[in-house]
């Protein structure tokens, strides 16, 4: 209690102290009013009274001062007047304000807005009640990536049988074509999710309700959906009256029955999902015959599982408890050939508090070595500022001395240049958050190839991490000058008073090494910028063995493909009307079909081989990775055939032979060469495809996976006998001009082929190659700001010192033109002084250049870590701007009058 | 009449005594004083109020708007629960230190 009222009077004192100096003198004056009352009615005259009561009281600036102690304002006062003072400082002097404000801005926003980055992609939890009890599930094969899908009957069993979950939901993704009241909106992404979903997540509905177990029951019903907050937003202006609304999701009737709580689009950062429905309704989704992946029987595995540990319960004992569910499932239903193609698989735990994220993986990387580059930056733009101050410092020891010696304590002087400092850093740090606010959407769409997908608005954290960051470097900058402070000797100030006798000795001193330090460090950014950019040319420039300017891509899935051998023939009747009416059209050179995208992860299918006539070694992997093409495929995708022909309308028939194309890897591998292939062949090892596969022509190589990776041995196979079905599969068109100038009527064909087919990811290869290196161009593009930030940094903190240096040196300068000396020659001393700085930098940076260059070796391509290219390139433009920097001074070196100088003296 | 300079610490319980009494402006707490002391001690008037607001700032004491005799407009303070702990505090404290002192005086006269 007492403690509460001491608060109170103190934030009223300090807050309002206009209303409280105002009582206070208004006691006073009732006092004395009173007192002159009663001195007249004990018979003094009213003009003596009033003089004695005010003489009684005594001073009332002295009692209104005790007043405002009394409520413990002392240190708030204090701190009051040093703010004061600094800004009082600052404010005289705009130049160096402005410089020291931008700097320190830069470097603190370059730091907070990487934050941002790594915050979200990386560290912030999912919008989900108690996140870290979510679980990943996961299924791991030795040796290969863990995939995540797992079948329905496992998502039963996991379900009935856990007790160490305490709720387990399924997932799958899928694109919807949306209309609402008739009106066609986009394509947004949604997901089919169990009943369970939003309960076991924790995630309320913002309107209306969320999914609830009884919407998810028969396999067919359950048609209602929740949209995201965001979509409700975007899509619907947030329209109150949505719920009970009708919403066509590919073609099918949904009601909205929610809308979810602000701030949570799934479980999948970066990849936000907009609307959700029951699984249960993914029949209809999928088309005729598509039921069979909601039963008992079915071993797809597409589903994503996520579950909520019970409290106390470790990730261990749910793996292991899982584990015991799942094992003798997987034996049962992927025995036999299927197993040969799945691996042994087991289950795994992984943490789920922050969600899956494909951008996490790509990014984390890359993000760290950012980090580790602004971190630079800011090293920079403090020393930048604390030689600035230091300059000052050195301006100011007459000012100090004449405070030392007017009684100010030490203490009041350090505190009073931290207060500087610290103020400063302030103002930065308030530039540096409008720097991130500004940017953050921006660099969030690069992330995201251009979607809005990520959310990247800085948070709370974002916010106290860069208030922690410009607190801790005013504090560090500030230090320095500070320090000086402590020790000045008042008299021998006060005596010297600037006038700028000849100091021998110390060319630089602290401040020379603070420059050679800026250099050091703005090498280090600029030897990464040039090895970033030059991976960058690398990867956008390397000869993927495809066209791509002309190839237009574009990924179509027909209501229905998702079960690929119940709708075969109708698949391939609407295929096949895409192609016959795409090559007739103007401007097209060639069509074709793929189920795999170039450029993509999907639809890989590998298989061992026997080949005829090839003995392999005993630990020889004869594993090879197929593509399914419709005829023409090599030159839809201008890829060029190195012998024999390109597979062909004959080739595709039910009853014609089996025929392949193989890439010249694997015709090397195994044939000795391209001529050596043809007419060669291989046979399944699994028996699969009984006859033999006859080669009957050769590819050029492709990078067709990533543009990393060179090709290994592949071999393209036609629909007609792989026994796979058609599926979803990618439209290649090869134009004559710009396939973007085609686009529109390739829509329209297309969908005169089957009304209802959703058409995505329409893209030039090269689109997907700019796509694929997002993540090595948002590196070279921000670590070439940043060390170009840097490197001028350095330069200015270069001329200052130099700059500094030659006028303090003026007597010197004159003495010695006095002698003898020329201009000339003493413009070449001083530039020899400041290059000597640059070098001794230099060096120190190329040693830790070569550290920092191991460190990213692995995200580099087609270049060494140590190359002497981005080495020497850095080195010289270092040289050159430093070069420019210090000749601005040098120059007014040589300009000194000796006549001028010595008569000062 | 002679009047004693205040001994260093114990305006405070003179105020807090002055108030236990029923609740007075600062020129009536001035007032109070010079009357229970009969006049005997002597209070620079000013130094009354920076007092004042320690005390209220502590808690002892708490202050409200009210009009004097003279029907102007002044802060009346009054003791709260706080406060007058405090006050038997204090006064017990003294009760015992000046008993304490007028033994060791009585003592010095014999």
């Amino acid at each position: 209690m007492n403690l509460l009222s001491r608060a109170r009077s103190f934030l009223r004192a300090t807050f309002r102290p206009r209303a409280v100096e105002r009582e206070m003198d208004d006691d006073l004056a009732f006092h004395v009013a009173e007192r002159v009352d009663d001195l007249v009615s004990q018979g003094v005259p009213r003009a003596d009274a009033t003089r004695r009561a005010t003489c009684e009281l005594g001073d009332p600036a002295k009692w209104l001062l005790e007043g405002r102690e009394a409520r413990g304002t002392r240190y708030v006062d204090d701190l009051r007047a040093d703010v004061v003072y600094a800004l009082r400082w600052l404010r005289r002097s705009p130049a160096f304000t402005a410089t020291a404000v931008l700097s320190l801005g830069i470097g603190i926003g370059a730091n907070a807005a990487i934050f941002n980055l790594i915050d979200v992609v990386l560290l912030r939890a999912l919008p989900v009640q108690d996140p870290d009890r979510l679980v990943l599930l996961t299924m791991a094969t030795p040796g290969q990536e863990p995939s995540r899908g797992f079948s329905y009957p496992m998502f039963g069993a996991f379900e009935r049988d856990t007790r160490s979950l305490s709720g387990i939901v399924a997932t799958t993704p899928m694109r919807f074509g949306v209309q609402v009241d008739g009106v066609a909106d986009t394509t947004v992404s949604g997901q089919l999710v169990s009943g369970g979903y939003y309960s076991v997540l924790g995630v309320p509905a913002a309107l209306g309700r969320p999914l609830q177990p009884n919407d998810d029951a028969a396999p067919g019903t359950g048609a209602v959906a929740v949209l995201s907050y965001g979509f409700w937003q975007r899509g619907l202006g947030k329209d109150p009256s949505v719920l009970g609304r009708r919403i066509a999701l590919n073609g099918i009737a949904f009601t909205i029955v929610g809308v979810s709580a602000e701030g949570f689009s799934g479980t999948h950062v970066g990849e936000s999902v907009d609307v959700t429905v029951p699984l249960s309704i993914y029949p209809l989704m999928a088309g005729p015959g598509d039921a069979q992946r909601l039963s008992e029987s079915s071993n797809e595995l597409w589903l994503e599982l996520i579950g909520r540990r019970r409290p106390g319960v470790t990730d261990q004992q749910v793996q292991s408890e899982l584990a015991a569910v799942f094992q003798p499932l997987f034996d049962q239903w992927f025995s036999g050939p299927k197993a040969l193609r799945f691996g042994r698989r087991s289950l795994a735990v992984e943490s789920g508090s922050r969600g899956v994220s494909e951008l996490r993986r790509r990014f984390s990387r890359p993000l760290w070595v950012l980090m580790g580059a602004v971190g630079l930056v800011l090293l920079v733009s403090c020393v930048n500022v604390a030689n600035l101050l230091l300059a000052r410092a050195a301006a100011r020891g007459r000012e100090m001395a004449v405070r030392i010696s007017l009684g100010a304590t030490r203490f009041r002087l350090v505190r009073q240049l931290l207060a500087e400092s610290v103020l400063l850093a302030c103002f930065g740090g308030v530039v540096g958050l409008l720097l991130t606010t500004w940017t953050s959407g921006t660099l969030a769409a690069i992330l995201t190839d251009g979607g809005r997908t990520l959310v990247a608005h800085p948070d709370v954290r974002v916010f106290a991490f860069t208030a922690a960051v410009a607190l801790i470097t005013g504090i560090v900058f500030g230090l320095a000058p500070a320090a000086g402070v402590s020790h000045l000797d008042a008299g021998a100030a006060l005596k010297d008073g600037g006038r700028g006798a000849v100091s021998g000795g110390r060319r630089f001193g602290l401040r020379g090494i603070l420059v050679a330090t800026q250099v050091a460090v703005s090498v280090v950014l600029l030897v990464g910028a040039s090895l970033f950019v030059r991976t960058l040319w690398n990867l956008r420039t390397v000869d993927l063995g495809m066209d791509q300017e002309h190839v237009l891509t574009l990924r179509l899935e027909p209501i229905g493909s998702n079960q690929k051998r119940g709708n075969e023939p109708r698949l391939r009747l609407i295929y096949d009307r895409i192609v016959s009416r795409l090559q007739r059209m103007p401007g097209v050179r060639a069509v074709s079909l793929t189920g795999t995208t170039p450029l993509s992860d999907e639809n890989q299918f590998s298989l061992n081989i026997t080949v005829d006539g090839y003995l392999p070694a005993a630990d020889e992997s004869m594993h090879i990775r197929f593509v399914q093409v419709y005829p023409g495929y090599l030159q839809a995708l201008g890829v060029r055939l190195v012998a024999g022909r390109d597979l062909e309308a004959q080739d595709d028939r039910p009853e014609a032979p089996i025929r392949t194309v193989v890439n010249e890897a694997m015709a090397r591998r195994f044939f000795g060469g391209a001529a050596g292939a043809i007419g060669r062949g291989f046979t399944f090892s699994n028996g699969l495809l009984n006859p033999r596969i006859d080669i009957v022509g050769v590819a050029a190589d492709t990078r067709d996976r990533t543009v990393r990776e060179a090709a290994a041995p592949r071999a393209y196979l036609t629909f007609a006998r792989a026994g796979t079905g058609r599926g979803q599969m990618t439209l290649l068109v090869r134009a004559s001009g710009d396939p973007r100038a085609l686009e529109s009527t390739i829509r329209r064909l297309a969908h005169e082929a089957d009304p209802t087919m959703p058409l995505f990811e329409v893209q030039t290869v090269a689109d997907r190659v700019a796509a694929q290196t997002r993540q090595e161009q948002l590196v070279a593009l921000l670590t070439t700001l940043f060390g170009v930030v840097a490197a001028l940094l350095a330069a200015i903190g270069l001329y200052g010192v130099v700059a500094y240096t030659v006028t303090s040196r003026r007597m010197e300068f004159g003495v010695r033109l006095a002698l003898g000396a020329t201009p000339g020659r003493l413009r070449r001393l001083v530039l020899e002084d400041s290059l000597l700085l640059v070098i001794l930098g230099l060096i120190a940076g190329f040693a830790a250049s070569v550290a920092a260059a191991r460190w990213i070796a692995q995200m580099l391509f087609g270049i060494e870590p140590f190359d002497p290219l981005s080495f020497a390139a850095s080195a010289g433009m270092l040289v050159a701007v430093a070069t420019v920097a210090a000749w601005l001074p040098a120059r007014d070196a040589a300009r000194v009058d000796p006549i001028v100088v010595l008569r000062q003296v | 009449m002679t009047t004693t300079e205040l001994l260093q610490g114990t305006l405070d319980l003179l105020i807090l005594k002055a108030i236990s009494l029923g609740p007075l402006h600062g020129y009536g707490v001035l007032l109070r004083i010079q009357q229970m002391s009969r006049d005997r001690l002597q209070i620079q008037q000013g130094s009354l109020y920076p007092a004042l607001y320690r005390l209220e700032h502590q808690g002892l004491i708490a202050a409200s708007w009210g009009e004097s005799d003279n029907k102007r407009r002044a802060k009346f303070y009054r003791l709260t629960a706080a406060g007058r702990r405090r006050l038997n505090a204090d006064l017990a404290y003294w009760q015992r230190l000046s008993e304490a002192i007028g033994l060791v005086i009585q003592v010095e006269a014999l």
